[in-house]
């Protein structure tokens, strides 16, 4: 288990993120904040980039930090800008960083032929990475994340650059993933963990806001979520949430906390409702 | 029941057996490189850093070519100045592409960190260094002395080392690859531009064993620096996170 405990983190004076505490097993943990709330902070705690001003991070009851490469040794992260080498190929580049990883030449060999077909890449495998995609480049960067097959997965903002069937391909493979791994998402895109999270955590003015199943997250609006094509008709205290064209009319979506009868209808909460709902009024 | 009691001495030397056996000893200079070698060989510890090596190689050999046409020979304060080049300018070229490299960070998170691979680096790069060092001083004309020459190139040339070494290890930040160029302009480059004549003279004249006793002590410390570096602590890859 991974076990954040009492986390601070300042940059002099300046506090990203406060008193944190949070638990991991096994399963899909999807960050979701806006940008600037700390996230990609507490990854680059988590991966040992960064350091805890105050508390303690532990896996299995031992602090990170004293793991040191017992640790790094069970991790797996993809940065949000995942820098690689144009002049090699996906085959080159991962024989590199797995020997950075401490794998065994003769396993990193096998492995990385696994991996290239697990992001169907087994094609260009041995092309130079110069003419890929971003959304290739990505799918290379996923794959060396799972090169020592981690214990941990870290992805910060992993689908930035997917296009949508890509994208769908990597919900599945991080479900299948997630199995017997600790999975720790970092996103703004709220589809992308709504269907794969078990637990969202989500951060607010630098605290934890709340760390719960997504059904359990949406049911705290439940009953403030209306829809109306007249919007120009709602007299009472809301927020809007999203606009959705159809023809010549506008369907809009907003939350209130009034009890309402007029001319718009209730409907089921979701994630994306309660992200515009929670950060309506900035980080 | 009669329980033998273990003296204080006997309770010191039990817990000292126990320390010693449940504690992971510091890695030794030889362990690291070997270590080091075992996992990643010298094709994966210097991957990619072709460009850096051969632009290092090439001013090196540009400023000798240099010298070599100049009509004025001032020949150990030279020899001090040059000696380190080849060090300073393949850690500084190296380190800056492989900071400003966007794999930086990801190399951080693995098993063998990018941290520990440039302390290796660094060190083959100080023993292709000494092998220059020893070469040049063995090339100037026969009138000049061999040992003196090569006294005053490896001084110069750990000076550069211990200095650097000891500002990576103590400071951390973006600028910190900087660092060996600083060393070099300060310590070798100013004493030659500033006392010019006057410092050809103090080499010319000193006496040869306090040159060796200084490459000799030069050597010592920067082992002791580089020692130092590779127990040290993983630390935070030293930048603002601001998402």
């Amino acid at each position: 288990m991974l076990a954040v405990n009492n986390v601070t983190k300042k940059y002099n004076d300046f506090t990203v993120l406060e008193n944190i505490n949070l638990e991991f097993d096994n399963g899909v943990y999807g960050l979701l904040a806006p940008n600037g709330a700390g996230k990609t902070t507490l990854i680059k705690m988590i991966t040992t980039l960064l350091f805890p001003t105050k508390g303690e991070i532990l896996w299995e009851g031992t602090d990170i930090r004293a793991l040191d490469d017992k640790y790094r040794d069970i991790i797996g992260y993809l940065p949000q800008e995942f820098g690689y080498y144009k002049n090699y190929s996906p085959r080159q580049f991962l024989e590199y960083l797995a020997a950075l990883k401490g794998i065994d030449r003769h396993d990193s060999k096998g492995k990385i032929t696994e991996l290239m077909e697990l992001v169907a890449l087994e094609d260009v495998v041995d092309k130079k990475m110069r003419k890929f995609s971003g959304g290739m480049i990505q799918r290379v960067g996923i794959a060396q994340a799972l090169l020592n097959n981690p214990k941990i997965l870290i992805l910060d903002e992993p689908t930035a650059g997917l296009d949508p069937k890509e994208r769908v391909r990597f919900r599945n493979m991080i479900s299948s993933l997630s199995k017997d791994r600790i999975v720790i998402l970092s996103t703004h895109i709220v589809s992308d963990i709504e269907t794969i999270a078990n637990q969202v955590i989500m951060f607010k003015d630098h605290k934890l806001f709340c760390n719960d199943s997504p059904s359990n997250i949406c049911n705290t609006l439940e009953g403030k979520i209306y829809e109306t094509w007249e919007i120009e008709k709602i007299d009472i205290p809301h927020i809007l949430l999203t606009q959705r064209q159809e023809g010549n009319n506008t369907l809009v979506r907003f939350a209130t906390d009034v009890e309402y009868n007029g001319e718009a209808h209730k409907v089921t909460p979701n994630l994306e409702d309660v992200f515009l709902y929670v950060y309506n009024d900035g980080v | 029941m009669n329980i033998i009691k273990p003296t204080n001495s006997e309770k010191e030397k039990s817990i000292e057996n126990i320390l010693s056996k449940g504690l992971s000893k510091p890695d030794g200079l030889m362990q690291f490189c070997y270590k080091m070698y075992q996992a990643l060989g010298f094709k994966y510890i210097f991957f990619d850093l072709s460009q850096a090596i051969i632009m290092s190689v090439a001013i090196t050999v540009g400023f000798y070519f240099f010298y070599s046409l100049s009509p004025q020979r001032n020949v150990y304060s030279t020899l001090y100045a040059v000696s380190p080049l080849f060090f300073i300018t393949v850690v500084f070229l190296t380190e800056f592409f492989e900071r400003n490299g966007s794999l930086y960070e990801l190399k951080m998170t693995f098993k063998y960190t990018i941290q520990q691979v440039i302390i290796f680096r660094i060190l083959f790069y100080s023993l292709i260094s000494m092998v220059i060092c020893i070469f040049i001083s063995s090339i100037i004309p026969n009138k000049y002395n061999f040992l003196r020459a090569v006294s005053i190139t490896l001084s110069a040339l750990f000076i550069c080392a211990l200095f650097t070494i000891y500002i990576m290890r103590r400071f951390k930040g973006q600028w910190v690859h900087f660092t060996s160029l600083a060393v070099w302009i300060t310590a070798v480059l100013l004493p030659v531009l500033i006392l010019g004549e006057r410092w050809e003279l103090l080499l010319s004249q000193i006496p040869i064993g306090i040159t060796t006793t200084m490459a000799v002590i030069g050597f010592i410390l920067y082992l002791n620096e580089i020692k130092k570096l590779i127990n040290m602590n993983k630390r935070e890859v030293a930048y603002y996170v601001g998402s």
